[in-house]
């Protein structure tokens, strides 16, 4: 009997093999810019278990069996290509893709593609095309990737003065966003009024809002991966754009044709010109700007490389008052070498910091509070595809963190808290096609956290927040490790053509933590390190999910709508929160201020999407619940968190007018969010003094808005398009709340009054860009 | 003091109007919840007096209620043996029948008792300091806004951490309150700058009292008003109350008290006073 199976499994494993002998592989690109076009989508036409997708140099590698095949290339934007090919043995088929100008015209921010929904073990994943955002509503005439993706489920805006996002009850500070792999904290302009990212160089978006592979870590909410163009590998272009406030440029093209290309970008607000005209404000400084460049060389058919630098600075000042500077600089290097058509291996080294400072010079008042995170992170990742039914990540991650949570100069005597971190991470993730009908990706990944010396840490009382003992360790002495192992799971069931179930679990940790200010995120909060005192935060995740595409025949539309839905639940350790009347600037050293506890989030999340036509849009809803427990805050009592919103409804529409108008509207509505209200108030030393015993126990009014945009495309010239974009930000002018502020009324009845601030009333934008 | 939080949320409004159409502000009607009434202590140990007053917390929707409570018991030991139990007077505070002082580096311990709430809180008076001088100026912040500001100085006791609490009166009224500690400054002159009233504020409100207008504005001293500078080293704990009492509305916190016990707020301080009077000649 034993000989018998044995038997069977070398002759099933021997037809396997003879299966498999072909291999079809090649490069997916774009044929205008020939840069190439990760994450687009090849399959054998018909045959929903033979397909994969192009990895991040826009390379796949698909195992088919010697014979005759109508292969599918598929990108957003672009037009879909059907190719005849005959496989035998290693047969490369390479796809110069073009773009696709009536699709362009219809879609412009849209999630995965219906067939990725349907058929991606990876659930929880919001991917969005940045050739389709340019469409969206915007401030100022810019387009926002964070504020588009805060139109999907599940994301929320942290407050109007925040360039910060909020997933699934998540702070801003939890979610991990990097640029060309490499870590960015805190980005944004203009306190979030303006984008991060510029987004004319901008490639691809994918934010995982739940499980996420392996690969990725050092976050508990989510991760946002963000990556720009190589350049443009024929011809020389670009683009500028001229805005009420700022200006900017992109210049693209070849260096050696075909083989190194780069890209230069830069913007800069010019509020300030204008202030200096003016007689009151000619001494203040207001301005941001950032560069980013990137050089990408195509070594051989199996090596590429880039380099990337991202600077930026937002800088407001008043002679003889005081400023507020912020900032990040990353530089990056990226190696990627193809070993052969199933293993390759990316190699990333990237240095990224981010500085604040704020400072105050009057009289004889002298402060200045500065603060820095600093990353120094070299990253292996191996891809090994052994077979069709699985692609594998195994790598490392070792980044070196330096950390001042503060510097402060106050009247020339300074007080300064740095402290310094090593996190190592191992992983191992296979995307696994079981059967025709089940996938699932599934990992581990190895985090260990290395507390090191070089700054006194504390023994500190749990209680009080005082410090009981020092200890001074030397540079480089570890003062504890902190193990985590986080596993990852995402599997996806697909019932029929059109119908798919998934579930996941993962967990995940962070050793970075940010010390807010306040409910919303600011550029000047402190950032600080998992220490003796401080624990490592963590999250566990569970989600189900069901996705389903609708067909409309008579158009011959196979996903004329698609709906996706998805229950999550969040359990948060060692949440951190400050101590009991403590704030950001009461103690230097970080630890004393902070206590830790656990929270858990909740919800229902679900989208409904109008895919073709010339109107297309969503509608979706999520219904949530984030809490949080503390020993020492609010009596040891479950208290609602500041990232709580209880309703949260986004509603998208698109309409193609013509060929030269397109016009979007988006609304937003968003429950309050939780605040602490006073309970009763009392005066000492003549001052009205306000009691919280419940904390978090109200909820500002609620948040909606309507912002709407209008584009015209001008006439094409042989080497030139203009483009005019209008925005109505906040159209009906409604005033949502952003902070509440408790008043002394001497002429109410009981002496006190509440009083809502709200930034903006409507703003329009108007842009003129010129593309060549 | 530097609210950083404060001065960034302005920085915040001033970019939104300076970008937009204009930030508003609007008067919510909330529905606050309520809670039993807690006992608030205002205790003091000084170098003139020992003081208590003790009143009840308001709801939220009521005229803060300073009615005094009267029939506490209340017991103030020092780490000198002294050991009194204060009277309730006319006015409703609390003073030691033996009009005692407190003395510096004495440890206070203040023990109220008032039907079935007991609270206890210490502190301890830090060494004599005097005020030394109080100078105002005008400081030019921009091209047309000068801003009234008073640097008040006082000699800072060497080779220890001071910690200090100043208030202005006006015409006996608190006008500005601020803390500030020594750091940089141990065995010299201390310095605390108060930020009063901008000119231009300042002169509409001199030419409307002038023209026969009766309303005083709150926020500007006039041309003769009689002013009281009260600088009182505190205690640690006590500059810690004060600190936080500062960030208590905008951080939605409340102040670190240094009383012990179930139903009571509010702080208890030894603190040693130095005070300087004078006419407000402004121009």
């Amino acid at each position: 009997m034993r000989n018998k199976l044995l038997f069977l499994i070398v002759i099933q494993n021997l037809i396997t093999l003879n299966l498999y002998a072909g291999r079809l592989h090649g490069t997916i690109f774009d044929a205008a810019d020939r840069s190439t076009l990760p994450t687009a989508s090849v399959y054998v036409e018909g045959r929903i278990d033979a397909g994969t997708e192009a990895d991040d140099n826009g390379k796949y590698s698909l195992n088919l069996a010697d014979g005759k095949y109508t292969i599918c290339c598929e990108f957003l934007g672009y037009q879909k290509q059907t190719v005849e090919v005959k496989v035998k043995g290693n047969t490369t088929l390479n796809f110069a893709m073009e773009t696709s100008t009536e699709q362009l015209g219809e879609v412009v921010v849209k999630a995965n593609s219906s067939r990725e929904v349907l058929e991606a073990p990876q659930m929880s994943v919001a991917r969005l095309e940045v050739k389709d955002l340019k469409r969206m509503p915007a401030i100022f005439g810019e387009q926002d990737v964070i504020k588009s993706l805060q139109l999907m489920p599940g994301v929320k805006a942290e407050s109007d003065a925040s360039g910060g996002f909020q997933v699934r009850g998540g702070e801003a500070s939890q979610n991990l966003v990097t640029l060309d792999g490499a870590t960015i904290n805190n980005a944004g302009h203009l306190l979030g009024f303006f984008p991060a990212f510029n987004p004319d160089i901008l490639r691809d978006v994918t934010l995982y809002k739940g499980a996420m592979p392996a690969q990725y870590g050092g976050r508990t909410s989510s991760v946002l991966d963000i990556n720009t163009i190589s350049g443009d590998y024929e011809k020389f272009g670009g683009d500028a754009a001229i805005g009420l406030l700022a200006s900017k440029f992109d210049l693209k093209g070849p260096i050696v044709k075909d083989k190194l290309t780069y890209y230069v970008s830069a913007r800069r607000s010019y509020a300030d010109l204008f202030l200096k005209a003016t007689e009151d404000l000619k001494n203040t400084t207001l301005y941001f700007y950032d560069i980013n460049a990137k050089i990408s060389y195509k070594i051989g058919n199996r090596d590429y490389m880039f380099l990337s630098f991202f600077n930026s600075k937002d800088n407001f000042g008043m002679k003889d008052l005081g400023k507020i500077l912020w900032g990040n600089t990353v530089g990056t290097g990226k190696w990627w070498h193809q070993f052969n058509n199933q293993t390759d291996l990316s190699s990333t080294l990237f240095y990224s910091r981010y500085h604040s400072v704020m400072g105050m010079d009057i009289s004889e008042i002298s402060i200045d509070y500065n603060g820095k995170n600093a990353q120094l992170s070299l990253n292996e990742d191996l891809r090994w595809k052994p077979d069709s039914c699985h692609t594998l990540h195994m790598g490392w991650q070792s980044s070196y963190y330096d950390v001042v949570s503060s510097d402060w100069t106050n009247n020339g005597i300074r007080e300064k808290e740095e402290r310094y971190g090593l996190e190592n991470a191992l992983w191992v993730n296979d995307e696994w096609k079981i059967t025709k009908r089940l996938s699932a990706s599934y990992g581990l990944r190895f985090d260990i956290f290395s507390v090191l010396g070089g700054s006194p840490y504390y023994d500190i009382d749990l209680t009080t927040g005082d410090i009981i003992n020092t200890h001074n360790y030397a540079s480089g002495d570890v003062v504890e490790n902190y193990c985590n192992w986080e596993p990852r799971l995402s599997a996806n069931y697909k019932l029929n053509q059109h119908q798919s179930v998934k579930a996941s679990y993962s967990r995940s940790s962070q050793n970075v933590h940010t010390i807010k200010e306040s409910i919303t995120s600011m550029p000047v909060d402190r950032n600080t390190l998992t220490s003796n005192y401080l624990k490592p935060e963590t999250a566990d995740q569970f989600s189900v999910g069901y996705a389903a595409t609708i067909a409309n025949e008579k158009k011959n539309q196979d996903d004329a709508y698609s709906i996706e839905t998805e229950i999550y639940y969040k359990k948060m350790g060692n949440v951190t929160d400050y101590r009991e009347g403590l704030q950001n600037e009461t103690y230097t050293e970080s630890d004393r201020l902070l206590v830790q506890g656990e929270g858990r989030s909740y919800g229902w999340e679900i989208n409904i999407k109008k895919n073709h036509g010339k109107l297309t849009g969503w509608i979706s809803y999520t219904l949530s619940k984030t809490e949080s427990q503390i020993d020492q805050l609010n009596e040891g009592r479950w208290y609602l968190a500041n990232s709580d919103r209880r309703h949260s409804i986004n509603i998208v529409a698109m309409y193609s007018l013509s060929k030269h108008w397109d016009v979007s509207a988006a609304w937003t509505f968003n429950s309050g969010q939780a605040f602490s209200l006073p309970t009763a108030k009392y005066e000492v030393n003549g001052q009205t003094v306000y009691y919280y015993a419940n904390k978090n126990n109200y909820r500002t009014p609620n948040y909606h808005r309507l912002d709407l945009s209008a584009t015209r495309h001008g006439k094409q010239h042989p080497h030139w398009q203009g483009e005019w974009a209008f925005g109505l930000f906040n159209a009906y002018g409604r005033y949502n709340p952003f902070m509440i502020n408790l008043k002394e009324d001497k002429e109410s009845l009981t002496g006190t009054k509440a009083q809502q601030i709200s930034l903006f009333s409507f703003v329009p934008s108007v842009t003129y860009r010129i593309k060549f | 003091m530097f609210d950083m939080n404060t001065k960034f949320i302005n920085i915040i409004l001033g970019l939104a109007t300076l970008l937009t159409l204009g930030s508003c502000k609007k008067t919510l009607e909330l529905d606050y919840d309520t809670v039993p009434r807690k006992l608030v202590i205002e205790g003091s140990v000084s170098n003139e007096e020992i003081k208590v007053f003790v009143t009840r917390t308001s709801n939220m929707t009521d005229t803060l209620d300073k009615t005094p409570v009267t029939t506490a018991q209340i017991e103030i030991t020092g780490s000198d043996g002294y050991d009194e139990f204060l009277e309730a007077g006319e006015d409703g505070y609390y003073y030691s029948p033996k009009q005692a002082i407190g003395k510096a580096g004495v440890t206070y311990t203040l023990k109220l008792t008032e039907n079935d709430t007991v609270c206890t809180a210490q502190s301890t008076m830090p060494n004599p300091i005097e005020l030394d001088s109080a100078v105002f100026s005008w400081l030019p912040i921009m091209s047309d806004i000068e801003i009234r500001i008073c640097n008040i100085y006082w000699k800072d006791p060497a080779d220890e951490s001071n910690y200090y609490l100043l208030n202005l009166y006006r015409n006996g009224e608190l006008f500005k309150s601020n803390i500030n500690d020594d750091s940089g400054m141990t065995g010299e002159v201390a310095n605390m700058m108060l930020s009063i009233m901008s000119r231009n504020e300042w002169e509409d409100a001199e030419k409307k009292k002038k023209a026969g207008d009766d309303k005083i504005k709150e926020d500007i001293i006039y041309n003769g008003d009689t002013l009281v500078f009260d600088v009182r080293a505190i205690d640690l704990p006590t500059y810690l109350y004060y600190n936080s009492m500062s960030y208590n509305e905008s951080s939605a916190i409340n102040p670190t008290s240094n009383i012990k016990g179930d139903g009571c707020l509010g702080v208890f301080s030894a603190y040693y006073s130095s005070k300087r009077n004078m006419i407000y000649r402004g121009e």
